[in-house]
């Protein structure tokens, strides 16, 4: 077991009997805003640096992108290009605080030329840089509070295969400066036998000033959390218990007081969605009250206090609720 | 009728402006475009330096979309096709019920999207064939998605299939 996993758990074990202290254990609203977008049919939204940003275009492969204020007023508009591509596919993508959207995945020209990214637009959207990353194949992304980028991905040769020709000690979790300068790689991949963790469908990501929470699980609800410090200490947690089986995870965010939370749709299609934050001290994620209803939710993100949500039936797609953690 | 100079005008603005109504929203392309390699390199083209594959551009040439749209009970229309396309035909039940069926496709990439139809809400995984990874298929999970009342589909998720070339 790496060091700092063995510490992390010996820190777990003598902190439980305090874990309660400061918890948040519920959550009141803060508002909501409907933006101007039709999402039926759409990629859902991300929140971050106050604002939601919404990707329009093919699904796979979006080609505009725009964000709206908790106003509901737009900020950001700017299209994703790169010159000479037929093909580019875009798996994640994300807005930090200062508005910079980054984004991940793979492009292809006509002739099979292909190679994944990462990439980020400026605030203003006049800027694009595009960070060739092979053979690294980042599938997932965040953006930290100081700009810098967190992704999840793993190497893949030029065929789009492991079977040959990549490092498998290589990490999965990587953190980019806005120039592409790697920062760190952790997690070899060595470690993960199921490579469906590392799709973007079983992969939650979200980064927070000094730190990145990476969820991942499969199908049978088998995973972990881990979290990855700046300084490259990695902590991991079970994941959220629930009852049920076949529990599909709909979001993780921090808020700037560093707690996560997590979202968590119950599959029986008839109960309430839940959510939860972890109790780092006590090793474990503790159910937290929030005062909406819905037999399934997304939570977009994160941004100050407040956390971003769509859930339904009954309530728009278009429209966002805004919880902060109730300090009673 | 008889058609007049000053009919086909009116008829031709009358087309133009439905035209602009129905127009996607403009793209507003970044005017500075900079591309660097994984090393920090100022690349010309995002493909300076990469080979030619003609498996690849066979590949993204046969690259399809499926979106199955939410079904109604009784009727399994799109997604049923698009299992069928994806080489799981027979994964649903008539009463909109999922069972897990065996790996299919290669070269799977799965998007989430909301879903849209009639009484339907809620978050669905819709992708493409020939745009993933190359041993990346997607199997049909034993859940419904967007609420089982009417049911918009079964959760597809990605898994691993060792029979892709």
């Amino acid at each position: 077991m790496p060091r700092t996993q063995s510490l992390s758990y010996l820190a777990m074990a003598i902190a439980v009997p305090t874990a309660m202290l400061g918890q948040p254990s519920g959550l009141v609203a803060s508002g909501a805003v409907t933006v101007p977008f039709a999402f039926e049919g759409k990629r859902p939204p991300v929140w971050g640096g106050n604002a939601v940003l919404v990707a329009d275009g093919p699904l796979v492969s979006p080609g505009n992108f725009m964000g709206f204020n908790h106003d509901g007023r737009q900020v950001f508009q700017a299209g994703f290009f790169i010159p000479g591509a037929s093909n580019t596919a875009v798996d994640g993508f994300a807005r930090g605080a200062d508005g910079t959207v980054a984004l991940c995945g793979r492009s292809y020209a006509s002739d099979g030329r292909g190679a994944p990214f990462i990439a980020w637009i400026s605030a203003d959207g006049n800027s694009q840089q595009v960070i060739r990353t092979e053979p690294y194949s980042p599938r997932v992304i965040a953006v930290a509070p100081d700009g810098t980028l967190w992704t999840v991905g793993k190497e893949l040769n030029s065929d789009g295969s492991e079977k040959s020709g990549v490092n498998l000690d290589a990490g999965v979790v990587r953190h980019f400066d806005r120039t592409g300068k790697s920062l760190g790689t952790f997690i070899p991949r060595s470690s993960i036998q199921d490579s469906t963790h590392l799709t973007n469908q079983q992969s939650l990501l979200a980064a927070a000033a000094d730190r990145a929470g990476w969820l991942h699980f499969d199908r049978s609800n088998r995973g972990a959390y881990v979290e990855i410090s700046s300084d490259g200490n990695i902590a991991t947690y079970p994941m959220p218990q629930t009852q049920a089986k076949g529990m599909r995870f709909g979001g993780i965010a921090f808020t700037d007081s560093g707690d996560v939370f997590a979202e968590v749709d119950n599959p029986d299609g008839n109960s309430n969605f839940s959510l939860f934050a972890l109790n780092r001290s006590a090793g474990q994620w503790l159910p937290v009250r929030i005062p909406a209803s819905g037999r399934w939710a997304l939570l977009l993100g994160g941004s100050g206090n407040e956390l971003a949500f769509t859930y339904g039936p009954g309530s728009s797609y278009s429209t966002i609720h805004f919880f902060v953690p109730d300090s009673k | 009728m008889r058609i007049t100079a000053p009919t086909i005008g009116v008829f031709g603005l009358a087309v133009g402006a439905l035209a602009l109504w129905h127009a996607p929203p403009s793209r507003a392309l970044p005017r500075h475009i900079r591309i660097v390699s994984a090393s920090g390199r100022p690349l010309g083209s995002f493909f300076d330096g990469l080979k030619t594959s003609q498996k690849q551009r066979a590949r993204l040439k046969a690259m399809k979309e499926w979106r199955p749209a939410c079904i109604p009970e009784q009727k399994v229309g799109y997604f049923g096709r698009a299992a069928t396309f994806l080489g799981l035909g027979g994964t649903v039940h008539a009463q909109g019920y999922c069972y897990s069926g065996s790996c299919g496709g290669c070269y799977v990439q799965l998007v989430m999207s909301y879903c849209s139809g009639p009484s339907c809400s809620g978050p669905i995984w819709y992708g493409s064939t020939n745009g993933g990874e190359a041993d990346q298929g997607t199997a049909v999970f034993g859940s419904l998605v967007c609420g089982p009342n009417p049911p918009c589909g079964c959760l597809q998720g990605y898994c691993t299939n060792d029979d892709c070339p």
